[in-house]
């Protein structure tokens, strides 16, 4: 066959014309042409096809990896949260001894109890400024504000207390609690989506 | 007292920003007119407006005698959405609440304190008017 395309081409040349070989050959370009046309689409589509399954493979991967690192995320929440609820649930304790001790005049008790608890309640606003939100970070604030204030009116020594001053101190007890329980009731039940 | 000077300083020198004076009020004229609605329990008062929370939290001697002295609330609060502080007031601490006599005359309350408390105030009663529609309903059955 391409001995006698040489051949046309010769004889076309020479000015001998041969369509009949010439035509034969451009049919055979025509077939290869088109078949390495075909092949190519072929080949172009399985690429394509498999670009695609790559890239899809790539997306879920990527979603596997984040939903595993949202559940990372969630189940480090989680803990940080039970460990907030837990460290609150010994202030809480803490200041129900407090007003215990108060309740009781026991103020040697009382002086005892008052450095620990607000270092506690220290520790807690400090930890807490990314889990406590608006009000509640406020009525830790208060609590704090309440226990330096009750620290200011303990007796000391045997020193008497008067009967409005010691009413008042009990009342300022129950309040820390009441405010204290309200966010321990609150960090018990938090969910960790709640928190950003 | 509040944001930009620090509570301490602001309430020493006896300064209060005129704009946060004119935010409380005008959060008390809309809670006056209605259109911010606050929900009270025994230690917090609560409300939000549009993309605002507001928030009091309630001293413990609030409604008695001693109150007058030293004030019902002892924190006052407005926060964004995302909870970034925008106002805090907070009530300047005194141990006239332990019956403890005053050693000297008591310092005048800030403006700002008396907006708030003047805050305060209309938002307590707006929670009551509720038990009053409520007492109206039952009444009225």
């Amino acid at each position: 066959m391409h001995m006698e395309c040489l051949y046309a081409s010769n004889a076309a040349t020479l000015g001998n014309v041969d369509w009949k070989t010439i035509l034969n050959c451009v049919n055979l370009v025509t077939i290869v042409s088109v078949t390495l046309g075909v092949g190519g689409i072929i080949v172009g589509v399985l690429g394509w096809r498999a670009s695609l399954r790559g890239l899809r493979e790539s997306a879920d991967a990527r979603a596997r990896e984040k939903t595993a690192q949202d559940s990372a995320n969630a189940a480090r929440q989680e803990l940080l949260l039970q460990r907030a609820a837990e460290d609150f649930r010994i202030i809480v304790e803490n200041v129900e001894e407090l007003a215990d001790r108060v309740a009781a005049a026991d103020w040697l008790k009382v002086r005892a109890l008052l450095p620990p608890l607000k270092m506690r309640f220290s520790e807690a606003n400090g930890s807490f400024q990314k889990i406590l939100k608006g009000i509640d970070m406020d009525k830790l604030d208060v609590a704090i504000r309440s226990v330096k204030t009750l620290a200011k009116v303990i007796p000391a020594g045997g020193a008497e207390v008067p009967i409005e001053t010691f009413q008042a101190m009990i009342l300022q007890c129950d309040r820390i609690s009441e405010l204290v329980g309200e966010i321990y009731g609150k960090l018990k039940y938090l969910k960790a989506e709640e928190v950003q | 007292m509040s944001t930009d000077l620090g509570g301490v300083f602001k309430e020493f020198i006896g300064y209060d920003d005129p704009k946060e004076i004119e935010l409380v009020e005008k959060i008390t004229e809309k809670t006056r007119m209605g259109k911010i609605v606050w929900e009270g329990t025994s230690s917090s008062l609560v409300a939000t407006a549009p993309g605002m929370q507001l928030s009091f939290v309630r001293s413990s001697v609030a409604n008695s005698f001693v109150s007058r002295l030293i004030g019902e609330w002892e924190i006052f609060s407005v926060r964004s959405q995302q909870g970034v502080e925008i106002l805090k007031v907070e009530q300047p601490s005194s141990l006239a609440y332990f019956g403890i006599p005053l050693e000297s005359m008591p310092t005048p309350r800030s403006k700002l304190l008396e907006a708030v408390d003047a805050l305060y105030s209309v938002a307590n009663s707006r929670g009551k008017s509720d038990i009053d529609k409520a007492l109206n309903v039952i009444k009225n059955l």
